[in-house]
């Protein structure tokens, strides 16, 4: 599908910053038009007919010759039909800037990292990920003891209290978050986290003009394990803050029991800069709808030897400058 | 294209830099201005008057008068090249009867630079003096010299360029005396040259210098190459609904408890020490006149 303007017939984008739809041709907001436009396959663009280069999974793409987004119906359609989404909150040239600002300081950064003509290369992801909800119930049972020490004259006394430590809570969790993209690395896409579920909204494919976008390419069974590592891990910390006071816990039992489990699928935005430096790839990652950066800037050697070599030669110049100023004074 | 970036390179490495290349060139002038400046005080520096031609004064009589005069001669052409009075007594005198070896020995040699007006630029100015006493009896030697300085040479000579004038004389003194003398001027006039040069204190700051910078440099290359990672921002209870789990049980049960007990041993410590410096000998002569020195018997 594409979306088309009613007013000029050009490509209808979402907005982040006007958080509607919004035609970069004519101004005009919430003038689309969906085009469910048949085209004689995946490959062909139904606006110009230009072979269009689609990934497996891919699930909305830019055509290289007509510049118009496209969504595929089927891909976000039935059994691949996100059940919400968080639409972008922030847009190209706010992330261009968020990425400046943290980086302006990367002193040793080559001179073209933060360019606009490298920064233009950005691109606005939607991720496939699976949301888990599970209800929990978690036993605990130790012997905790507590130290107290005191001194008196010169005798110093050591007081060692035990005590029978009992927990029972129970844990609701909801969408915990599981990306189900292959080619998106994982501990990045767990850095990308939290976000702000208040933002989540029903899936209209509106959101995705003018982004890329895949559909799961990895089944809910096969991403749960992450999520049950997730819950286990903050089930056992929340536990921890509970019985913390003790020098030391000797544990008797604990059991965390999973009563009940779903999941649902959705979308959730990320902007992904790919930044190309001698042969290497530095990939850089913002959260669409916080801001929240992961990646870490590349180093010119250059750079480094240059304002390190001249700072150390001017600093060196004006100590000894002024020595030689100081010996005739 | 890359021809930009390599343009914006240069600019923002100037940028950059702009207060460090202007430091250097407000230096680099001060210093020049500094050169300049001490080279005309050197040329127009004018001669004392109220000193008298005599430099040699050979009261023990160990030189002779060819001797005295070659050596009056030499010590003329090296106070005009330094611009400085070098002066040599010899003594032969009964000292010890009047005081410590030393203290006389000092007022002496100051008192003859102070009372003759000695000083190359003004009375009491730029000067060095030697007093070489060779009284020997039968009760013991009282043999030894004095090294006293004023004006420049005082602030140049440290204990250790008194040493090394009189190791100087000592080594030769008493086989040959105006070898030793001789040795007396070339050595001060070489310390006199050293300190001139200003590069002595330029080369004895130069380690301390690299040093410091170098471990600057590494500290500001270390700053810029350390980049803030991304952090795991969630917290066990981010996905938790309501914020918080529901504990249906919390119960801590007192068991029983024990005391140990212990006795502290004390133990106790101390210690200290202090340290001083300064110019070569440095005190003030009857006339109230700054001089440095020093001496010891041979």
């Amino acid at each position: 599908m594409i979306f088309k303007c009613k007013n000029c017939g050009g490509n209808v984008v979402y907005s982040p910053e006007k958080h509607k739809m919004f035609c970069p041709y004519c101004d005009s907001e919430d003038s689309e038009e969906r085009s469910d436009a048949v085209s004689s396959g995946i490959q062909i663009c139904p606006n110009c007919g230009g072979e269009v280069p689609v990934g497996e999974h891919t699930s909305a793409t830019q055509c290289p010759y007509c510049d118009n987004y496209l969504i595929f119906n089927e891909r976000v359609e039935g059994e691949y039909a996100p059940a919400h989404i968080i639409p972008f909150q922030i847009g190209k040239e706010s992330c261009k800037s968020m990425i400046r600002e943290k980086f302006k300081k990367c002193r040793f950064a080559p001179i073209d990292f933060l360019s606009e003509v490298r920064l233009n290369s950005m691109e606005g992801d939607y991720v496939p990920f699976w949301f888990y909800d599970f209800d929990t119930n978690c036993d605990f049972q130790a012997e905790g003891t507590k130290v107290r020490c005191w001194t008196s004259g010169n005798t110093e006394y050591t007081e060692t209290s035990y005590y029978h430590v009992v927990r029972n809570m129970d844990v609701a969790f909801k969408k915990i978050p599981v990306d189900a993209s292959v080619k998106m690395p994982d501990d990045i896409m767990d850095l990308m986290e939290p976000y702000e579920y208040q933002g989540l909204v029903e899936f209209k494919p509106e959101y995705m003009s003018g982004f890329y976008g895949e559909k799961y390419n990895m089944p809910a069974t096969l991403v749960m394990d992450r999520a049950k590592m997730k819950m286990m891990e903050d089930t056992k910390e929340m536990l921890k803050a509970s019985y913390s006071g003790y020098s030391r816990l000797k544990v008797e039992r604990q059991q965390i029991n999973v009563n009940n489990v779903s999941e649902n699928y959705g979308l959730l935005p990320v902007w992904k800069y790919i930044y190309h430096y001698k042969d290497k790839e530095y990939p850089f990652y913002v959260n669409g709808q916080t801001g929240k950066i992961v990646g870490t800037a590349p180093l010119s050697k250059a750079k480094v030897w240059a304002y390190t070599g001249t700072l150390w030669g001017c600093l060196t110049l004006i100590l000894a400058l002024v020595c030689e100023i100081a010996g005739y004074l | 294209m890359e021809n930009d970036f390599k343009k914006e390179a240069r600019k923002q490495y100037l940028h950059y830099f702009r207060v460090w290349f202007i430091i250097l060139a407000v230096l680099l002038v001060v210093l020049i201005g500094v050169k300049i400046a001490d080279s005309i005080k050197r040329t127009a520096a004018s001669r004392n008057e109220k000193q008298p031609a005599e430099r040699v004064y050979d009261y023990a009589d160990v030189l002779t008068d060819q001797e005295e005069d070659r050596l009056r001669q030499y010590i003329a052409e090296k106070e005009q090249e330094y611009k400085i009075d070098i002066v040599l007594v010899t003594i032969n005198e009964e000292i010890e009867s009047h005081g410590d070896w030393e203290l006389v020995m000092m007022n002496k040699a100051d008192d003859f630079y102070d009372h003759n007006n000695y000083g190359y630029d003004k009375v009491h100015g730029d000067g060095v003096l030697l007093l070489d006493n060779w009284y020997e009896d039968e009760n013991g030697s009282q043999k030894g010299s004095w090294l006293s300085t004023c004006g420049r040479v005082y602030e140049y000579f440290a204990m250790s360029e008194i040493n090394e004038v009189l190791d100087e004389v000592y080594y030769l003194v008493d086989n040959d005396p105006y070898g030793a003398y001789k040795a007396y001027v070339d050595t001060v006039c070489r310390l006199v040259g050293d300190g001139e040069s200003h590069s002595v204190f330029f080369w004895a700051c130069l380690p301390g210098i690299l040093l410091i910078t170098i471990v600057v440099a590494a500290v500001y290359a270390a700053i810029n190459l350390h980049q803030s990672k991304a952090k795991d921002t969630t917290t066990a209870s981010t996905y938790v609904s309501g914020g918080k789990p529901v504990m249906k049980v919390q119960r801590d049960d007192f068991i029983r408890k024990s005391v140990t007990k212990r006795t502290i041993q004390s133990s106790s410590s101390g210690g200290g020490h202090s340290s001083s410096g300064g110019h070569g000998g440095s005190h003030r002569s009857s006339s109230g006149v700054s001089h440095g020195g020093g001496g010891r018997r041979r």
